[in-house]
């Protein structure tokens, strides 16, 4: 009877060790950093990460999932650095140029002409000195890309 | 003694655990706001590019609007890649105070040199705070002016 209760004073001691880990682990990363970061899905920052994720992957049909999620999340940015008008309008104008070009890729000439045409209905509002299909679907191909490459591999 | 002996081991196991719990978790909520705004920025980049390359003024006053904007953001909620310096806002405004005097907007213009001065001073080159030195630098930034030759050595 008296080991057992020594075994259990000496397992105290590990066990209260883990509950200030846990304790402190979770202060240190979800209070000190939890206005940069949220797992909350409602948080904006944490869910265009997620969408921007998305964009750099090779899946086509996640791709156009990320797309579409990012155009229907430029409709909620009010008030976000996203609203100054002409530079919403170039990011829905180059993200339906995206969706245009994937829809090419994957063979359905239709719902290709219709995004390019939505695309282009945005020129007006995005004030580029030339803006056409042609020109859009060129930008459109340096974004698909990816970052890394465009930034490392620049070809014009 | 023996009960108390206990209880300060107890304590010190709780100090311990706190201490590096708070350590590791510290380092890991960085990481992870580091991710989340390097994700950002990667998406960003190459979409700023483009608009300053294919954008009128009207659409680069925007875009360095936006820049703005996003800083102020970053800044306010403490985002561990954001830089601290003042460069952004001195180029920012004195490129704005540009863009506005050629449209002839003077008061405006007036108005944004004094902010981007203003930030200036704040940083460390304090020297480099003139109103001609701003503007030659906001025209080498927006391709007025070509970039000076390199001297021959």
């Amino acid at each position: 009877m008296k080991f057992l209760k020594t075994a259990a004073v000496i397992a105290g001691y590990p066990a209260i060790f883990v509950v200030g880990l846990l304790a402190g682990g979770y202060v240190g990363a979800y209070v000190i950093h939890g206005n940069q970061v949220t797992s909350s899905s409602a948080d904006p920052d944490f869910e265009r990460a997620a969408f921007e994720y998305a964009l750099e992957s090779k899946d086509e049909a996640i791709r156009a999932r990320a797309l579409n999620a990012h155009l229907e999340y430029l409709n909620w940015t009010a008030g976000d650095e996203r609203s100054f008008p002409s530079y919403l309008a170039s990011d829905r104008g180059l993200t339906l140029a995206r969706l245009s070009a994937l829809w090419q890729r994957l063979g359905d000439q239709t719902q290709s002409a219709l995004y390019l045409e939505k695309a282009t209905s945005y020129c007006p509002e995005m004030k580029w000195r030339h803006c056409d299909g042609n020109e859009l679907l060129i930008n459109a191909a340096r974004l698909d890309r990816g970052a890394i490459e465009e930034i490392f591999n620049k070809k014009r | 003694m023996r009960n108390t002996l206990k209880l300060a081991g107890y304590g010190v196991a709780l100090v311990l655990g706190l201490g590096l719990g708070l350590y590791k978790g510290e380092e890991y909520g960085r990481t992870r706001a580091g991710i989340v705004e390097f994700a950002e920025t990667l998406r960003r980049d190459p979409f700023e590019s483009i608009v300053f390359e294919e954008g009128t003024d009207e659409a680069k006053v925007d875009l360095i609007r936006a820049q703005l904007a996003f800083k102020d953001r970053q800044t306010a909620k403490g985002a561990p890649l954001a830089s601290r310096g003042e460069t952004d806002y001195v180029i920012g405004y004195a490129r704005l105070a540009v863009f506005s005097e050629l449209k002839g907007d003077s008061v405006s213009a007036a108005d944004y040199l004094q902010r981007a001065i203003a930030h200036c001073l704040k940083g460390k080159r304090k020297d480099d705070c003139d109103a001609e030195k701003l503007r030659y630098l906001a025209d080498l930034i927006d391709h007025r002016k070509a970039l000076p030759e390199k001297d021959a050595k």
